[in-house]
């Protein structure tokens, strides 16, 4: 880890440290130096872990009410016509 | 105070009034962030909720400023499994924001005290549900358990704490911190009004794929309990968890209960792959978090900077550093280097206690290393962080573990932890209710 690779990490993340640049950095390097040690791990790198156990989870294909878009609208920061207004993006 | 002490003690026409002390007691420990105003309608035993639980017409924030005016438009299946079987939602308690912390200080609102010790905190994430029971004012709450949000502040704050197995309890509704280690469990004064709780709210729900009914076999009564304990497990403890760890080992023994030495696994290894792995959910999962569809929103010239302000500005640091670790750990070129590695080694922990667990009944761990720090104390992550190093090992591999109060004298309360295998949660219970008996009359 280092300034440059922090700022761009930070970036993907969508948060801007540019204020604590210099604390998250220490922070972040004790950390990735800590959880170095799983690099003696050997083995398959593309197995996954399921942890609940659970396998080939089905249903029944049922049409059930949800909930309205009124009252999903309802936390929304910004609404026009029933739509969720946003910057314009292009 | 038990389900049985509050139903004795309250009836309907007093509700209010009792509502109108815990209103006042609270004042002192800061437990609850939302208290309901009138309780005159509402029927059963009284539960308080970890607010990373979503309850239907009632402000969940997560602990976090960018959740602050968030209301959800629906309940969390624990709440309507609860709500139509004897209990009422009281309040909504304080917690590290989105669960990301072990001593409430990471709430973006206040931090929860130590019902036992005002300047201690009650540990965390689940702080402020914990309090609220062992301060009296709840004879039960829910918290949720990632990496020892349950265990640590039930063992902080002298009760029980119970986190069950990944998949008993359904998560939908349960805002997402690290979606294969978050689980909903209890904190209570016993194991029967844990089980009680645990009872209402566990089984196998369609809205969440990842749950289960659990099976229902008994732990005969005539059977030998055995418990192991793993090697050197009490290296780098505190003298006071060392003395606590001891006596009931001594109390355990006198009432017939074995114990055996077990293989330890590498625990400085497993935190590591802990680290790696919940801050790589944790990305993922903050980053519906975004000011667009619901919460808090930073007005900007277009989206990405939308995006970016609302962030920034509504998030606190251990967010921002988990989600900057799990964004580094997940990029490419360093996905094989951290994630991949990170699970290989899970599947090894979860392997280790699969064998473990052929030849004993359960594990038996300290909860923490230490008794419940002061509030402000400064530590690193990193030092924090060791702090879970008992109880994140077990959600590796997903087992449920409980913490139970050992009999410290009136001293500052430990909790003892004792795990089960994958699916065993009634068997713990069940053991746990004896181990219970023999710790009050050591």
């Amino acid at each position: 880890m280092n300034n440059e690779v922090l700022i761009n990490t930070a970036k993907l993340a969508r948060v801007d440290i540019a204020e604590n640049q210099e604390k998250f950095l220490k922070e972040l390097e004790s950390i990735l130096d800590y959880v170095e040690i799983v690099n003696n791990a050997h083995g398959n790198l593309d197995k996954d872990v399921n942890i609940s156990e659970n396998q080939n989870v089905f249903k029944e294909d049922v049409v059930e009410s949800s909930l309205s878009s009124k009252d999903v609208l309802k936390n929304a920061p910004k609404v026009s016509n029933d739509y969720i207004e946003i910057e314009g993006i292009f | 105070m038990t389900i049985n002490d509050f139903e004795k003690k309250y009836n309907k026409e007093d509700i209010n009034e009792y509502l109108a002390q815990v209103k006042e007691q609270d004042k002192k420990i800061n437990s609850f962030l939302y208290l309901k105003k009138d309780l005159s309608k509402e029927i059963g035993v009284p539960i308080a909720i970890k607010d990373m639980i979503s309850t239907k017409g009632i402000v969940t924030t997560a602990g976090s400023k960018i959740l602050e005016n968030y209301i959800p438009p629906y309940n969390a299946t624990v709440i309507d499994k609860l709500e139509r079987n004897g209990y009422f939602v009281i309040g909504k308690t304080n917690m590290d924001e989105f669960a990301m912390g072990s001593s409430t200080e990471n709430s973006a609102y206040f931090t929860t005290k130590n019902p036992k010790d005002l300047s201690l905190v009650p540990g965390g994430s689940s702080g402020g549900s914990a309090a609220a029971v062992s301060a009296g004012f709840v004879p039960v709450s829910l918290g949720t358990d990632t990496g020892g949000s349950i265990r640590q502040p039930a063992s902080f704050c002298g009760i029980v704490g119970f986190c069950p197995s990944y998949g008993a309890v359904s998560r939908y509704g349960v805002i997402a911190m690290a979606s294969s280690f978050d689980q909903v469990g209890v904190f209570a004064n016993n194991i029967k009004d844990t089980k009680a709780v645990f009872d209402t709210i566990r089984g196998k729900d369609e809205k969440d794929a990842t749950s289960f009914d659990l099976p229902s076999e008994k732990v005969s009564e005539s059977n030998i309990i055995k418990i192991g304990i793993p090697e050197n497990i009490l290296e780098g403890v505190s003298k006071e968890v060392k003395i606590a760890f001891e006596n009931t080992v001594t109390s355990l023994k006198k009432n017939g209960i074995e114990f055996v030495q077990v293989a330890n696994t590498n625990l400085q290894q497993a935190l590591a792959v802990y680290y790696i792995l919940v801050p790589s959910e944790v990305s993922s999962n903050l980053a519906r978090f975004d000011g667009v569809k619901y919460g808090k929103r930073e007005n900007a010239e277009d989206l990405i900077e939308l995006y970016t302000k609302t962030r920034t500005k509504y998030l606190g640091s251990e967010p921002k550093r988990r989600t900057i670790i799990g964004t580094y750990a997940l990029s490419a070129g360093y996905s094989d280097k951290y994630y991949k590695k990170a699970n290989i080694l899970r599947q090894q922990v979860k392997d280790y206690y699969t064998k473990i667990f052929e030849s004993v009944d359960l594990i038996m761990t300290p909860t923490t290393p230490t008794t419940a720090f002061k509030i402000g104390a400064v530590q690193t992550p990193i030092e924090l962080y060791l702090g879970d190093i008992y109880t994140t090992v077990t959600k590796l591999a997903g087992l449920p573990a409980i913490s139970i109060p050992a009999n410290t004298n009136d001293k500052l309360p430990v909790g003892i932890q004792f795990i089960a295998g994958h699916k065993k949660d009634l068997q713990l219970l069940q053991i746990s209710e004896k181990i219970e008996q023999c710790l009050q009359t050591y």
